[in-house]
């Protein structure tokens, strides 16, 4: 067996026994019927639609709109799952630490790793979608059965190195905060006032009826930049063949193939520089340590959580999210329409998301020192309730950057500001109060100085979501509702809605998360250790 | 009479494998009791149940008088543990780990610090300032884990294989430290694997073989008993002895 298989099936059995240990027999049977209902309601229909587009593209080949749909669509699939999956940590690699040890070329590892990679629940829907949408095209136009399992691997292979280059991006971004803060500063400041004043003088310059000449000038841009991307070159091929052409439909492929070959270059330079041990730590200046101490237990774990997030990269890289928010909002964004009704909730639901990681995974960051908490003479529920407030302090400083940086822009009154904060506050205890179950049920090590491999457990993945979109609807739609309807009242009704959230997790939620917490010792132990 | 430990028919299992067998033992204050046994026999698995970490399927412990379904909290506030993994919060310094730890049981600021220093000084543990626990050697982490058990002054100390990893020297302090706390009148369990260091240092041995105590009692009776010459014949015999060490292929 070579070496790439063994890597491969010890991917798969890892992930099989995590799997078969983690859950359980219930959670099993669980998670299966969570997985034939989302098959039902999500993947048939993403199936079937993406059967019927490549079906509808493909009949529409070779002309020009067709392609550039087709290529254009299998482009942005691939750069979005690879933004997101690379931003959120999807990067899975093995443990370099422990597979250093054998007598293993790093090509092999690098292989291995990029297919393992498709494990990973966005590259797995990604593959999927690409794969319906191109047998719908093969069914259409059988004559281009030849290029399509290229089309295929290529953008999978495409979706797993940008992913890995971004993941590994993001993690040197947030080892360099200072950097990261002055580059989206920039993006921010550029954003805000040079494109407002550019558009703004553009538009005195050429007068009102210039406004159909700027939309035809993008749409042109757009067109031309689509017409570059190596899908569209790709599929462009294919309508050759279509013709006939069949000399100049493989030339097609050419540009594609080398645009592949330099991502998984790049990948694997990357993963060979990251392959490198880290040294030890620089020491910081000055001798004297600050010691820090408090006044209760609770206090204690709260000051210890707090410390954990903040010193991970992890954390560091969740403080630029207010400054990513902004820039959204004030960028690609900030021409949509009922703005000032939307941008404060969905900021806050941005915000929130993005610290669903470690929200509910909250022993993550401690990895084998959750034995030393367990140890301590500490109940449960002062464990869960010290977590909580280390959490939300660290949520309440990027909420709070989050309205200063609204507040200075323009797009927020005290109104809105109080409004937020209530409805920041109502998303907090809703996932927090669901980390507590989750972060006992599946608990996953987070490393600490990477933003890779901190991926939560996939049954965790999928209701972080639906907690999420349900949060959303339930929040968010009270919050916009109330905005809409009777403006005055929106800092009370939200407020109302926090104080009710905040009884429901004191009195129910909490004392029974802390007697689960209490019989999932083992589990914690065992999956963090 | 309150002994400062007891478990009395205590038993855990997984499933269907039973990991401790009704094991009932007492300790006297004061103690100092070697735990033995092969990887798997069950000595972890008993020191996580008498250290809360563990929930016991039947019987009983209790520590210092205070029982452990009762008063799990009021225990943990008696004893020290050093487990074998250490277990160390490795994103702190050590002085803020140590800081953290003594807080928790309720010290001031300056008598931790204090106590550092003196634990510090004996164990020969001189970090790096501000740096993290993460990037501690093996032997300073376990030299850390054994500061972390015994600032608070506990009155049971449970220490899994404590001189793993430890230099010579360390090693003899580490014994003197064990000594004197018996000396106080302060229970001390260990578990080891190196029979030499128990058969010196422990007046007591208990040995566990597939969750059941296979003996327990002073080491000169054991031997006594079983007509061995030393403690590693002893427990050899009573485990079903060793193989032999010829392997096919060399």
């Amino acid at each position: 067996m070579g070496p790439v298989r063994t890597l491969l099936i010890a991917h798969l059995q890892a992930g099989w026994n995590r799997s078969r240990k983690e859950l359980g027999k219930t959670g099993r049977a669980a998670y299966f019927i969570a997985i034939t209902l989302f098959g039902l309601f999500a993947a048939v229909p993403m199936v079937v639609g993406s059967l019927l587009a490549g079906y509808a593209l493909g009949r529409g080949l070779p002309d020009p709109a067709f392609v550039r749909g087709l290529g254009g669509i299998m482009a942005f699939l691939a750069l979005l799952v690879g933004l997101v999956g690379g931003l959120f940590g999807g990067t899975r690699i093995l443990g370099w630490e422990t597979t250093r040890v054998f007598p293993l070329r790093l090509r092999s590892l690098f292989v291995a790793e990029l297919i393992a990679g498709l494990g990973d629940l966005f590259p797995l829907t990604i593959a999927l979608i690409t794969a319906c949408l191109l047998v719908g095209v093969g069914v259409a136009q059988p004559r281009v059965l030849i290029f399509l399992p290229l089309a295929w691997l290529g953008t999978v292979a495409a979706v797993l190195c940008i992913q890995y280059l971004v993941g590994s991006l993001t993690a040197r971004i947030a080892k360099h905060l200072r950097v990261a803060l002055m580059v989206l500063g920039f993006l921010l400041w550029v954003s805000t006032t040079l494109l407002p004043m550019a558009g703004r003088a553009a538009q005195k310059h050429r007068g009102p009826s210039a406004v159909p000449v700027e939309v035809e000038r993008g749409v042109v841009l757009l067109l031309k930049a689509l017409d570059r991307l190596p899908s569209v070159e790709s599929v462009r091929g294919m309508g050759e063949a279509l013709t006939g052409h069949w000399g100049r439909a493989a030339a097609r492929q050419i540009y594609p193939l080398i645009t592949l070959l330099l991502l998984l270059v790049a990948a694997a330079s990357t993963m060979k520089r990251d392959a490198v041990p880290q040294s030890l730590r620089p020491v910081a200046k000055g001798s004297k340590e600050k010691l820090w101490s408090f006044a209760t237990p609770v206090h204690g774990i709260a000051r210890l959580q707090w410390q954990a997030v903040i010193t991970s990269h992890l954390g560091r890289f969740q403080l630029l999210i207010p400054l990513m928010v902004l820039v959204l909002i004030k960028g690609p964004f900030g021409g949509a329409r009922g703005a000032s009704l939307w941008s404060v909730p969905v900021s806050f639901a941005y915000l929130s998301m993005a610290g669903m990681q470690i929200q509910l995974n909250q022993f993550g960051l401690d990895g084998s020192g959750v034995k030393a908490l367990l140890l301590l003479p500490v109940r449960a529920e002062e464990l869960l309730v010290g977590k909580a407030l280390g959490l939300l302090a660290f949520l309440g400083i990027q909420a709070a950057l989050l309205l200063v940086l609204l507040g200075f822009l323009g797009n927020l009154g005290p109104i809105q500001a109080l409004a937020g904060l209530c409805l920041s506050g109502c998303l907090f205890l809703w996932l927090v109060g669901l980390g507590h179950w989750t972060s006992a049920w599946l608990p996953r090590p987070m490393p600490r100085d990477s933003l890779k491999n901190n991926n939560m457990a996939q049954p965790v993945i999928w209701l972080g979501m639906a907690a999420m979109a349900t949060g959303m609807m339930v929040f968010g739609g009270i919050y916009v509702l109330t905005a809409w309807l009777a403006p005055l009242f929106l800092v009370p009704v939200m407020a109302l809605l926090l104080g009710g959230m905040f009884l429901v997790y004191r009195r129910l939620v909490l004392p029974a998360a802390a007697l689960y917490l209490e019989g999932r010792k083992e589990a914690l132990m065992q999956a963090l250790g | 009479m309150d002994y400062a430990l007891e478990f009395e028919n205590l038993t855990k299992t997984f499933g269907s494998k039973v990991a401790v067998d009704d094991l009932t033992l007492r300790l006297e204050a004061g103690s100092l009791l070697g735990l033995l046994g092969r990887n798997g026999a069950g000595k972890s698995t008993t020191l996580k149940m008498v250290t809360g970490l563990l929930k016991p399927t039947r019987g009983r412990i209790r520590v210092q008088g205070l029982d452990l379904a009762t008063d799990e909290i009021g225990i943990k506030r008696q004893i020290g543990v050093m487990p074998e993994d250490m277990a160390l919060l490795e994103y702190l310094t050590g002085p803020q780990y140590l800081r953290f730890v003594g807080r928790m049981y309720g010290l001031e600021d300056a008598v931790i610090d204090a106590r550092r220093e003196e634990l510090f000084a004996k164990l020969d543990l001189a970090p790096v300032p501000k740096g993290l626990v993460a990037d501690y050697s093996y032997g300073m982490k376990k030299k850390l884990a054994l500061c972390a058990a015994l600032i608070h002054a506990p009155r049971v100390v449970f220490l899994d294989e404590p001189f793993e990893g430890i230099d010579a020297v360390t090693s003899r302090t580490i014994k003197d430290i064990l000594h004197s706390l018996q000396a106080r009148g302060i229970t001390i369990i260990l578990t080891s694997h190196i029979m030499e260091v128990v058969e010196k240092l422990c007046p007591l041995i208990a040995i566990l073989d597939e969750g059941r105590l296979l003996g327990f009692g002073p080491l000169a009776e054991l031997r006594a008993a079983e007509s061995a010459d030393n403690l590693e014949s002893l427990f050899v015999d009573l485990v079903g002895g060793a193989k032999t060490g010829e392997l096919s292929w060399l």
